[in-house]
């Protein structure tokens, strides 16, 4: 997302299948009508400070934590390596208590994520449209054999 | 005086005894010459009020942000993209009267496209507006132009049906004026030379220094041809443009290859009935009954009774291919629309836009003044849920149902709809106020060959079949400009 080139059509949000774009529709940190953290002077310190936030007017969805994976690069850069699988971690994938989430480079065929979107359990979210998601789910194990018996 | 007549059989297109082109000149200038009646003042005063309205609801909506409307997450343009379509649709007539029925040469036309290629500008305007107020960002708009850069490589998304969209109308608006105002050259200069004073100055401006001669008649002539002959096909593109915002995406009830020729014929259907609209009203208020006479306005509701049979067989075909196709997405897209939430949209689109219309079938109706210009505002209303149905019911429901949603205006988005109706007639009545809003130099043309007194002169003569004649003069019934009974000596 070049949140600078935005200019707010929503074309982008009406055509997304999974609707999962965000639109900023008002200019939520600088609108005395909204009572929220982001107006509040000690509270917005919560803000991450790596990213902007943006102005209304500017549609947004999940960027999987460009800044982390920007600053991820920048250090293997700094240190003339090739980056390694799971040195950038999204900030779900961080939280994320039960270590549902894997992120990393698809490309890589050695790489956890590429291994866990091998796995036969492995389906995208409206598959059958083609628009190729990125993102995978794995299906729920369940033990049909019981059941059957 | 022309080398050949008339067949007689054909209806006049100029009515009226003793009409002369100083006398249309009387006749059309007569709102520009002079202060306007009450008449005029009363609709002002209601549009104006209409296009404050519009400013202030445009003014909100730009400082609080676009979170000033109805919207949400699921539904991305309601009002605005409904609004917007509409009124480009409406613009759609215009532009073939001035331009495709000057190829074909039908001659009705020189009495009507001045106006309604005034009503195609002013359309297109009103259109151009909700395209940036839809806009988050407005401000950035440039951003939609491919202009050079500093942003290094930066360049607009030629795979966005949103850029051809921003050359379909850009292009379209331009090409309109010039030929508009191409048009009004004569017309102008015709005021200039009866005007004094500043009026003479500023119209003499206007007029680019129009001289009358034979060579700027036939440049005149050659550079409206080749307008014309650009115009053209613009009445099927930009429509076309326009259907393939939706038509290219992946959204049920918008992904199909009907969109194109379906949304060209909804939208001549839409503006035409806009014609009617304007000229119906127009025409007794300004006196021009002689020069857009029943004739014209049959004309008219013929074209959009088979417009709006053309729009009925696409809506059926549409019903028909969800239902043929098996694709389940598109087949719930369509029985939501006839019987979700929004029935009652798609519903009022079907009974004003294909039922009502089938009325002109009957030439009682096509002639009665009255009844033809409420089914015009009918059309009007049912070519706006046309719009609001496809965008707003396919988007609140697609694809994932923990995303749907349902639309509800606010004051600001009705309030931006009402006003842009005001600022369109706002327009429109300055229009009629500074320039003729009849083609004076082209109803001129005519005069000689399709008036009912040229006509009078060629039965006078003797030389008319009788049954060809009683055709004609029985045809002459319907004209409420003549009085059947002075033929009935001859």
């Amino acid at each position: 997302m070049a949140y600078n080139r935005c200019i707010g059509t929503r074309y982008c949000a009406n055509n997304c299948p999974y609707k999962v774009r965000r639109f900023n529709w008002f200019n939520y940190w600088n609108d005395s009508r909204f009572d929220n953290y982001l107006n509040n002077e000690h509270t917005q310190l919560v803000l991450n400070p790596d990213v902007t936030t943006r102005f209304r007017g500017v549609m947004e969805k999940c960027s999987m934590c460009v800044q982390r994976i920007q600053a991820g690069k920048l250090k293997a850069k700094i240190e003339k390596r090739p980056l390694k699988d799971g040195e950038i971690k999204v900030a779900c994938q961080q939280t994320c208590s039960a270590n549902a989430i894997v992120f990393g480079n698809a490309n890589d065929p050695n790489s956890e994520v590429s291994k866990a979107l091998a796995s036969e359990r492995t389906y995208y979210v409206l598959e059958e449209l083609n628009v190729q998601p990125g993102i995978g789910y794995q299906v729920k194990v369940r033990n049909l054999s019981e059941l059957e018996a | 005086m022309s080398s050949h007549s008339e067949s007689i059989i054909r209806e006049p297109l100029i009515t009226g005894e003793n009409i002369t082109y100083g006398q249309i000149t009387d006749d059309v200038l007569r709102p520009v010459e002079n202060m306007p009646g009450k008449a005029w003042w009363i609709g002002f005063s209601v549009a104006s009020l209409g296009a404050l309205l519009w400013v202030v609801a445009i003014s909100y909506t730009f400082w609080f942000g676009i979170g000033a409307w109805g919207l949400n997450k699921t539904v991305g343009w309601a009002w605005d993209i409904t609004g917007f379509v509409w009124w480009v649709g409406i613009g759609h007539a215009g532009t073939l009267i001035s331009a495709v029925l000057l190829l074909f040469r039908q001659n009705w036309r020189n009495s009507i496209n001045r106006s309604a290629e005034a009503m195609t500008i002013f359309a297109v305007i009103c259109a151009a507006t909700y395209i940036g107020a839809h806009m988050g960002r407005p401000w950035m708009a440039v951003y939609s132009l491919p202009l050079p850069n500093q942003y290094g490589s930066l360049w607009v998304n030629w795979n966005s049906p949103l850029i051809w969209d921003v050359f379909a109308i850009s292009t379209y608006f331009s090409v309109s004026l010039v030929f508009w105002y191409t048009g009004l050259l004569p017309d102008i200069a015709t005021i200039r030379d009866r005007a004094t004073g500043l009026r003479r100055r500023i119209y003499s401006v206007l007029s680019f220094g129009w001289t009358g001669s034979v060579k700027t008649w036939q440049r005149f002539e050659t550079v409206s041809l080749i307008l014309a002959g650009i115009s053209t096909p613009l009445v099927l593109s930009v429509h076309t443009i326009v259907s393939m915002d939706f038509a290219t995406s992946l959204e049920p009830g918008w992904h199909t290859t009907i969109f194109p020729p379906y949304f060209v014929a909804g939208a001549i259907f839409s503006g035409f009935a806009m014609v009617q609209t304007l000229l119906l009203v127009a025409r007794k208020v300004l006196g021009l009954e002689n020069y857009i006479t029943m004739f014209h306005i049959e004309s008219m509701n013929k074209i959009i009774l088979l417009t709006g049979s053309i729009v009925g067989v696409a809506y059926l075909t549409e019903l028909f291919i969800a239902f043929y196709s098996q694709a389940e997405y598109e087949q719930y897209a369509f029985m939501n629309r006839i019987s979700g939430p929004y029935w009652w949209a798609y519903w009022s689109m079907m009974t004003c836009n294909v039922i009502t219309p089938q009325l002109f079938w009957f030439k009682k109706i096509r002639t009665n003044i009255p009844l033809a210009w409420t089914l015009s505002i009918v059309v009007n209303i049912g070519m706006w849920f046309e719009r609001f149905v496809i965008i707003v019911t396919s988007l609140h429901r697609d694809y994932i149902p923990s995303s749907w949603a349902m639309f509800y205006p606010t004051w600001v988005d009705v309030s931006i709809f009402i006003g842009s109706i005001g600022l369109f007639f706002t327009m429109f009545l300055l229009f009629v106020r500074v320039l003729p809003s009849v083609a004076m130099a082209e109803v001129k043309l005519i005069l000689k060959s399709s008036s009912e007194q040229a006509k009078r002169k060629l039965l006078e003569s003797g030389h008319v079949e009788p049954a060809e004649a009683e055709f004609y003069i029985n045809s002459l019934g319907k004209f409420d400009s003549v009085d059947q009974s002075s033929y009935e000596k001859v």
